[in-house]
């Protein structure tokens, strides 16, 4: 079993702190989404699970050990990151080589299945990948890796539509077949929404939240139809979103999805429907 | 640990094709220049090709490190055992190198036509044609060049842009006050090197090629040790 | 078998209303293997433990029983057991709603009983199957 603890990890540049007593429990064989904006301090917080820095104060532990220049523990984690750290001249098909010499459970065939799927040359050198391309081959590197936990750092950066369906498929499938502990860190909130189990909000270094996105939707819904019921309804409500269009209007209500009041709506003939995960989080994070 | 092996593996993945390319180089250039003397008949000596492995090394310590260290960090690998791999395949190749510069040394001396004399730097030096001693010396000083790379690569990719302006004139700044304070000393600070560097390197002890080795090879392990701190905290750049 | 994202009723409810349907229709016949969790979650993008729950909802009621190393499978009876599942609650969902628009639109309980037996004055599609 892999479980990641972050136990009060701060991280300090100078006079920035990037990351402020963030402790998370990460349990094994789950999808887990970090959510945050620009700067929030999401990746700084994948480089510390990873020892690719050092935490300012706290710890970082896997099944109990720390990460801290742990070869071992650390041979069981695989990181998409959105930096480029592989050597420019070297083709995709001999790092791939590489990734396996040191991720022995790396599927040599699967990962050779996947760049003819997703049409990426394996001859090719990565200095001459397109930025989609380059993301392609980082995320074929880690679904083919077979590492217990496995770590995506905005893993559909420069990604087409088609090539973006294609890799929530392989995410998934993968996933389903071989349970693994997964964190994806993305931007992309309502695409990513169905995918993952729990959401980890981080603001401004700040652990904000850590939820099952079931239980964060059941809080929220959305009541649309006609303007001025819809403000009538939602008087005295917590409301945190509103679209409209011309006289219709929708509302995202910042209520229990079992209190709505349905009477009220049938008066005022009005609709409900499932609240946005990116609207919350967007009222979450302002 | 096993991740140090696979470092090393890497290491000299990285490095191989290059030096057999060297070498073929090498090996054209002995042949040329041999093939050339050989036609004129005149009494030319030639030799010190161990001083090209000597560069090479230190372009390879250069080298060894910036897209190196990146994708270990990248496959997870941890700075001890990058540092651990790296200083091993440094030696190998250092002594790998060695060795073939001894071999070279012996064919250039004795398979080919005696007037053609050629004289390694060893012999230049010490006077001494011994396999051993030469290839220990060998050993030595290419030890103390690839590590000297190391060194440098290192320190440049620990400074930010004012710091690497500041370093690189250091060493001047540093030769221009040595100068000075030499001069105030009356010449006493450029005997004081002089004297180390004879004792050092042997010469002082009857042209000890084995003490000149040790010095060498003491040396490189102090600037492996002091690679060690600026690793000990490297992030992932560029 | 569709999915709206939108909608309020859970995305695992909407799968075991849709594996229903599927059985009621034939697709997946009694005794027979249904399609794979890892199937469905690929083919909507939905975490796996989702398909999942949907399935287990199945289980729950008997319709659906699981065979080691195969699979999901439907059990016997299953149809019969939707059936009337949906029929208890037919009254609710369908013809309550219909009886509370027809009031908005002030049509007579006469007029709905002349529309199910005749149409509205078009063709009779009463034998156009059930859903």
């Amino acid at each position: 079993m892999k479980t990641i603890q972050i136990k009060g990890v701060s991280k300090v540049y100078g006079q920035t702190k990037a990351l402020d007593k963030v402790d998370i429990t990460i349990e094994s064989n789950r999808i887990y989404g970090l959510l945050g904006r620009n700067g929030a301090g999401k990746t700084t917080l994948l480089n510390l699970v990873t020892n690719r820095i050092f935490p300012t104060e706290g710890e970082i532990l896997i099944d109990g050990e720390t990460v801290f220049e742990n070869d071992r523990v650390l041979g069981n984690i695989f990181y998409m990151t959105e930096q480029n750290l592989y050597p420019e001249d070297e083709r995709v098909r001999n790092i791939y080589k590489w990734t396996k010499e040191f991720y022995p459970s790396f599927d040599m065939e699967y990962a050779k299945d996947l760049s003819e799927r997703f049409g990426l040359d394996t001859k090719k050198r990565v200095k001459n990948l397109s930025t989609g391309y380059a993301s392609i081959f980082k995320a074929i590197a880690a679904l083919a890796s077979n590492a217990d936990i496995v770590l995506y750092d905005e893993p559909v950066l420069g990604l087409d539509a088609n090539h973006r369906d294609m890799f929530y498929k392989e995410l998934i499938s993968n996933y389903s077949e071989n349970p693994k502990t997964i964190i994806i860190s993305t931007h992309l909130i309502e695409e990513v929404a169905p995918v993952i189990e729990e959401a980890i909000i981080i603001k401004e270094g700040k652990l904000i939240l850590k939820r099952s996105v079931e239980e964060l939707l059941s809080e929220a819904y959305i009541v649309s139809g006609e303007a001025s019921k819809v403000d009538e309804y939602i008087q005295g409500r917590k409301c945190i979103g509103i679209d409209s269009i011309g006289s219709f209007k929708s509302a995202t209500v910042l209520e229990a999805m079992n209190n709505k009041d349905e009477a009220l709506a049938e008066k005022l003939e009005l609709e409900f429907g499932k609240a946005e995960l990116q609207k919350l989080f967007i009222s979450l994070t302002n | 640990m096993n991740n140090i092996y696979k470092v090393i593996k890497y290491q000299i993945h990285d490095f191989w094709k290059a030096v057999l390319i060297f070498y073929l180089i090498i090996i054209l250039i002995a042949s040329a220049i041999t093939v050339t003397v050989s036609v004129n008949g005149e009494n030319i000596s030639f030799g010190g090709l161990e001083m090209a492995t000597v560069i090479f090394l230190f372009v390879a310590g250069l080298n060894c490190f910036k897209s190196n260290f990146k994708f270990m960090l990248a496959n997870n690998v941890s700075r001890k055992g990058f540092y651990i791999g790296n200083t091993i395949a440094l030696v190998a190749v250092s002594a790998f190198m060695a060795l073939v510069d001894a071999v070279l040394n012996v064919i250039l001396n004795n398979v080919l036509v005696s007037n053609i004399p050629y004289e390694s730097v060893v012999m230049q030096l010490y006077g001494n044609n011994s396999f051993f001693a030469g290839f220990l010396w060998r050993f030595g000083l290419n030890t103390w060049a690839v590590c000297f790379g190391w060194f440098v690569t290192m320190l440049y990719y620990r400074c930010n842009t004012i710091m690497k302006i500041v370093v690189s004139f250091l060493p001047v700044l540093a030769f221009i006050i040595y100068q000075h304070v030499d001069r105030i000393l009356g010449g006493l600070a450029d005997r004081a090197v002089i004297d180390f560097l004879t004792r050092a390197m042997g010469f002082a002890y009857n042209n000890n090629v084995y003490i000149g080795a040790l010095s060498l090879i003491t040396g490189s392990a102090v600037i492996a040790l002091i690679c060690l701190l600026p690793l000990r905290n490297a992030v992932a750049k560029g | 078998m569709l999915i709206d994202f939108n909608s309020e009723k859970p995305i695992y409810l909407q799968l075991a209303e849709a594996i229903e349907d599927n059985i009621l229709k034939g697709i997946f016949e009694e005794e027979t293997q249904i399609v794979s969790t890892t199937e469905i979650s690929v083919k909507y993008k939905i975490n796996p433990a989702t398909a999942g729950k949907g399935v287990n909802v199945l289980v729950d009621e008997g319709i659906l029983y699981k065979k080691r190393g195969l699979g999901m499978f439907v059990s016997t009876g299953a149809k019969e057991k939707i059936l009337e599942k949906r029929r208890n609650s037919f009254y609710k969902e369908y013809v309550q709603s219909l009886l509370e628009e027809a009031a908005k639109l002030n049509i007579s309980k006469e007029d709905i009983v002349k529309m199910i037996v005749g149409g509205n004055g078009i063709e009779d599609n009463s034998d156009k199957g059930s859903k």
